[in-house]
């Protein structure tokens, strides 16, 4: 699939980013996503529960994100753990590319001598 | 707890979907949040998360796919049924306006309801839609009946309460049945989902 076939799902609306983010790091349950949500924003991003799992939601639905079957056996087994899909790395990938490119052009328009 | 109780309840807000699959993760999470930042700052995200998303939640879930036919169908019937009583009590050109609104929408939906009402899946609300639809149709055929005849100086009581019986149980219909329509599960169309993560 090339760069230009994620165009469809790009721009990420922020929460989607966030929770994508998140999940970049390996398969997370609801509260640990959210706990990361905050502490990667800087506590500026504070999803309630339910705003985080419509996220989670709407994420599944476009196949970017899946529910894992599998569960760490020290930990709470009724919690649902969710990690991303391929389709959803890159997606990831390609929102990322495309606000560096952002920051890119905002530093070489507003900070010429330190691009 | 009696928080947990009441997050528990205001859950009964949200669309049954929603709440059949995350319900329990919802109260799961809002527990973890009590036990790690007190129930002052669970409280307070929770009932800001409540506000914001019940509202938006519900909205998607009229307007979804499936529902949003419902939705246009209810609303081409009040549109016909305030055109028809309208007419009836002289102002014409208003009523010209909302059963234009009511043919317009028709004309342009009338492919997704056809869809809706002819879905392969079998769908238990198809029946009580169509029933509903026809009750309300009774309805507002009785009503203008009703409103024509009352400018009649001879009409006797015997038909008037007539009609005052009939217009009665045809709405009554109509409103039971639309309401067991929307307290109905209905079973989702299942399409193949195409496959976007291969390269």
């Amino acid at each position: 699939m090339s760069g230009s076939e994620f165009e469809s799902y790009l721009p990420l609306p922020q929460p989607q980013f966030n929770v994508l983010v998140s999940l970049s790091g390996g398969e997370l349950h609801g509260y640990a996503i959210m706990q990361l949500v905050e502490e990667t924003s800087g506590g500026v991003v504070r999803m309630g529960p339910a705003t985080m799992y419509g996220t989670l939601k709407r994420l599944v639905d476009a196949a970017l994100v899946e529910e894992s079957d599998r569960r760490p056996t020290e930990d709470d087994q009724r919690r649902r753990y969710y990690r991303l899909t391929d389709l959803g790395r890159r997606v990831c990938m390609a929102e990322a590319d495309r606000l560096e490119a952002l920051v890119r052009r905002t530093q070489r328009n507003l900070r010429p001598g330190l691009a | 707890m009696a928080t947990s109780r009441f997050y528990r309840a205001a859950l009964r807000c949200y669309p049954s979907s929603f709440r059949r699959r995350y319900g329990d993760d919802l109260i799961a999470i809002f527990e973890d949040l009590r036990a790690d930042r007190g129930i002052r700052v669970a409280c307070w995200r929770t009932i800001v998360d409540l506000i914001i998303t019940i509202p938006s939640y519900r909205l998607e879930n009229v307007m979804s796919e499936h529902q949003a036919h419902l939705t246009i169908a209810a609303l081409i019937a009040m549109l016909a049924m305030a055109g028809i009583a309208i007419f009836a009590i002289g102002a014409w050109p208003v009523s010209l306006v909302l059963l234009a609104v009511a043919v317009v929408l028709v004309a342009g939906q009338r492919r997704l309801q056809a869809q809706s009402l002819h879905a392969q899946t079998p769908n238990k609300r198809r029946p009580l839609l169509l029933c509903a639809s026809l009750a309300m149709v009774a309805f507002a055929g009785l009503v203008a009946l009703y409103l024509a005849d009352i400018r009649d100086d001879h009409v006797g009581s015997r038909s008037l309460l007539v009609y005052n019986i009939a217009g009665l149980i045809s709405l009554a219909s109509a409103v039971v049945l639309t309401i067991v329509d929307l307290r109905t599960h209905s079973e989702p169309t299942l399409r193949p989902r195409p496959d976007r993560s291969t390269p």
